[in-house]
């Protein structure tokens, strides 16, 4: 076991450094430990999905200056500084929100690369508007901030949704990890509430592309999301949800995904979907007191839809979503229940 | 439905040809009618229409969706005639009704204005090659044609007119074998504020 934590270790060492955590392999075997005889298969699976999914804080500026990079290719700069001085980078988040928190790494990357800065720019006139995140899940947080920075208007009254769709000034949203199902409501959405010329003109990108659109092609599913159960447990638990939105989305189809790319094999798949499902119905069930409804195992979902959550698997170096699985991060006094990533304040 | 031909008199119809005009709205390739089927972004009537012929390729149906253009998911439907669903003449104007069922549901307000601007008169797609979906002119004055388009979108009108159809209607799936997209069955299809109005609901608590 030691062996395992360690390797898990390695990709995950500085998660949260910035905020004085550190974990340790006695941390990760603890919280393996909590799922007994299974401990050492969810440890050596976790291993193996961990590479893929987690964003150190190295790989994050990567990541950036390969968004940078694009951009100023894109739209045709022979110099990052005329780039940077017709660009802004929008910061609608609160401040303990990731949108800063990438803000600052761009600002170290444009430095130790370019040696330049956004900040030197901001007084500049922009045309290009770039908004990054790490991460679109549900895709709640970028679509109604897309759809409020849209409806801006400047002092003369134009608003942005206009001036991109005169051509003037350029919308992109730049993301370390994008899921397919919820981009699909984001993009509708502001199809509906703009037109989907406008929608079109929204350029996205990202960088690790989670497919979870169950009602698309030859997704590869990239999540935990069990099939369905025997087990009363899950069964019960199922029955018990209120909601009515997307049940034909809760349970993984049989032969689905075609081909196992995610997972160490589509039997440890199975395996581990189902481990981290029952763990997590266990977690729920020490709630005292009314559960909230937008609370599943497998993570954070809206309350009308009843599936289990999005059993989100991607990682930051700054914190985890909560739309990953409850066994990862649940933490709650007297709940029994050691998560693998604290969480950081998220101010919800 | 039958498939005679008609006759109309041009002056005494609404016709369209093009996606522009005043009633380009009402052709399945006009842009700004956005469809939601399976959560899934489907540029145009035209284009799920051209999807629901192939439900048992899912490829072809992907490769039709991503085109988000309608005249090129007909490039692409013709490249592949060979693999159309079998039953697609029996079935093919009972898809298009329920194509232009969804174009209604999701885009309401504009759509429904649209339709009942045409008061009563007859709507007929002018085509100079289409007689089946739309009316050939045979004169200056002259349409011929079955104008099955045409005809449908009259029928949808009825339906708005009588409150067969409200905007909180819900299009259920065809009972037909195989309509499936990507392998799914198709499911109700909800207006637009159904998918909506609850995306940011996951931290209201």
């Amino acid at each position: 076991m030691e062996e395992v934590a360690q390797s898990i270790y390695d990709v995950i060492q500085d998660y949260r450094n910035q905020d004085g955590i550190y974990i340790s392999t006695s941390n990760i075997i603890s919280w393996g430990e909590q799922f007994g005889n299974d401990a050492e298969f969810v440890l050596n699976e976790l291993s193996h999905l961990l590479p893929q999914v987690y964003i150190s804080r190295r790989t994050a500026k990567n990541y950036i200056k390969v968004h940078v990079d694009h951009y100023v290719r894109k739209y045709s700069y022979s110099s990052i500084a005329a780039f940077l001085s017709d660009t802004e980078f929008v910061n609608m988040q609160a401040a303990h929100k990731s949108q800063s928190a990438i803000l600052s790494l761009l600002e170290e990357v444009l430095g130790e690369q370019y040696g330049e800065s956004r900040i030197k720019y901001l007084t500049f006139p922009k045309r290009h508007f770039i908004y990054f995140d790490d991460l679109l899940a549900s895709g709640s947080t970028i679509g109604n901030h897309a759809v409020q920075w849209l409806q801006a208007v400047d002092a003369k009254g134009r608003s942005n949704h206009d001036k991109i769709m005169d051509g003037e000034i350029t919308f992109s949203i730049s993301l370390f990890c994008c899921h397919t199902w919820g981009l699909s409501f984001q993009q509708y959405r502001i199809s509906r509430m703009f037109s989907s010329k406008l929608s079109n003109r929204i350029n996205w990108r990202w960088d690790y592309e989670v497919q979870n659109h169950a009602k698309f092609n030859n997704q590869r599913l990239n999540v935990a999301k069990p099939m369905r159960s025997i087990d009363p447990i899950v069964n019960t638990y199922f029955g018990t949800l209120t909601a009515t939105k997307y049940e034909d989305y809760a349970f993984r189809e049989l032969n689905t995904p075609a081909q196992e790319t995610f997972f160490s094999s589509p039997d440890n798949r199975i395996k581990f979907e189902n481990i981290l499902l029952l763990k997590g119905i266990e977690i729920i069930n020490r709630i005292k007191g009314d559960v909230r409804p937008n609370i599943r195992p497998l993570g954070l979902i809206n309350p009308g839809y009843k599936v289990l959550g999005l059993g989100t698997h991607f990682f930051t170096w700054r914190n985890i979503p909560n739309n990953s699985p409850l066994v990862y991060w649940w933490e709650v006094p007297g709940h029994n229940w050691q998560p693998l990533f604290s969480v950081a304040n998220r101010g919800n | 439905m039958i498939l005679a031909q008609r006759e109309y008199k041009l002056q005494d119809v609404i016709a369209f040809a093009k996606t522009d005009g005043k009633f380009g709205g009402l052709s399945n390739m006009a842009p700004g009618y956005n469809l939601f089927v399976n959560e899934i972004n489907i540029q145009s009537s035209e284009i799920l229409y051209q999807a629901c012929r192939f439900p048992l390729f899912p490829h072809i149906q992907e490769e039709l969706i991503r085109t988000q253009n309608p005249m090129d998911s007909k490039s692409v439907s013709r490249k592949y005639a060979t693999l159309t669903r079998q039953d697609w003449d029996i079935v093919r104007f009972r898809i298009m009704r329920w194509c232009l069922e969804v174009k209604l549901i999701q885009n309401f307000p504009k759509f429904s204005e649209l339709l009942l601007s045409t008061g009563d008169k007859p709507i007929v797609e002018y085509s100079t090659k289409d007689s089946l979906w739309g009316a050939i002119p045979q004169s200056k004055e002259i349409l011929v044609g079955v104008n099955a388009l045409g005809r449908l979108l009259m029928e949808l009108r009825a339906k708005i007119q009588t409150g067969a159809l409200i905007q909180a209607s819900v299009i259920y799936p065809l009972d037909i074998p195989a309509f499936l997209l990507f392998n799914n069955k198709i499911s109700e299809v909800h207006n637009d504020d159904y998918f909506i109005h609850d995306l940011d609901e996951i931290y209201a608590y």
